[in-house]
């Protein structure tokens, strides 16, 4: 009951996907199925709050440090001596200390703040220039920026040495419409595919499935409602 | 197939000469504070006078400020490494 239902749904569909074509059947583009573009990795920001502490923390003392050039005559610690008390030399020389380290350590803070706000950029240059301890003796290498992964260079390169020159290349067992097949042939020209497709993976598990449904479309399409196998 | 790293942020340099610089700062906040009394300018038992008071305050605040402040650069960082980190 429910499989008579089920064909009667879909018999004025069925009909109309013959009535377009009666070889093929219509489907959508592979492309517009899946998603060709992987998804932008969003960069994290860079750690700006801990040299902004130190700055704040440098800059705080530096001011104390101000304070401690200006207290002794502020608060007046000779009282009218001829000579300038011991307390006095102190707080001037530790006051004129703290106020240059500070100043220093307020510099350096900036520095880092506004090399860590530049952006990403300017911190992975800053990465690249310190020293990387290379990968281990019989580990696999590392993939280069602008190269694919070995896995991926063979998944490109074997295709097109078993299909003569100026072909098509079949890349799914999927029978696509004539304008869709047109258009992926000029789609590698105009945008060509990253290396490392994510969505390669996904194309991969979905290209039998979509075959599956390709043959049972076409098996409806071929025999006609009330017709077919039961 | 080995799913995707995920994104992970370089990590930047380290400002080592300034966590320096604020941790003399911290030293000289204590020295300071003992400076009266290691050098005999504050007599025991007598009452403070103002440049002990003086010292002693701004001592005080100069090691607390250097200190809270290489903390709070410590934890902010051991933050940034947790959340982005490799």
């Amino acid at each position: 009951m429910t499989a008579l239902a089920h064909s009667g749904a879909h018999g004025a569909g069925d009909r109309a996907v013959g009535d377009h074509t009666a070889d093929e059947p219509t489907l959508p583009p592979l492309a517009t199925w899946l998603p060709v573009e992987p998804c932008p990795q969003v960069t994290p920001p860079g750690p700006v709050l801990a040299p902004y502490l130190g700055l704040v923390s440098a800059v705080l003392c530096a001011l104390g440090g101000g304070w401690l050039l200006l207290a002794p005559y502020a608060l007046d610690y000779r009282h009218g001596a001829e000579r300038t008390p011991r307390t006095t030399e102190i707080d001037l020389g530790t006051g004129a200390a703290v106020v240059a380290l500070a100043i220093v350590s307020a510099l350096l803070f900036a520095m880092s703040l506004a090399r860590r706000l530049r952006g990403p950029e300017a911190v992975e240059r800053e990465a690249e220039r310190e020293p990387v301890a290379g990968p281990e003796f019989g580990a696999d290498p590392l993939p280069i920026d602008g190269e694919a992964e070995p896995s991926v260079l063979v998944r490109e390169t074997a295709a097109p040495e078993t299909v003569a020159p100026g072909k098509a290349v079949p890349q799914t067992v999927v029978p696509e419409p004539a304008e869709s097949a047109g258009a992926r042939e000029s789609a590698p020209e105009s945008a060509p595919e990253p290396p490392a497709d994510p969505g390669s993976a996904l194309r991969d598990l979905l290209t039998p499935l979509v075959a599956a449904l390709a043959a049972d479309l076409k098996s409806r399409s071929d025999h006609p409602e009330g017709s077919g196998p039961r | 197939m080995t799913p995707l790293p995920p994104p992970a942020a370089p990590s930047p340099r380290t400002p080592v000469a300034a966590l320096v610089g604020l941790a003399l700062l911290g030293i000289l906040g204590g020295w300071l504070i003992a400076a009266p009394f290691a050098l005999g300018d504050q007599p025991r038992g007598a009452a403070w006078s103002a440049a002990t008071r003086t010292d002693v305050v701004t001592g005080a605040a100069l090691a607390g400020t250097a200190v809270l402040g290489l903390l709070g650069y410590l934890a902010a960082a051991v933050a940034w490494l947790a959340r982005y980190g490799r």
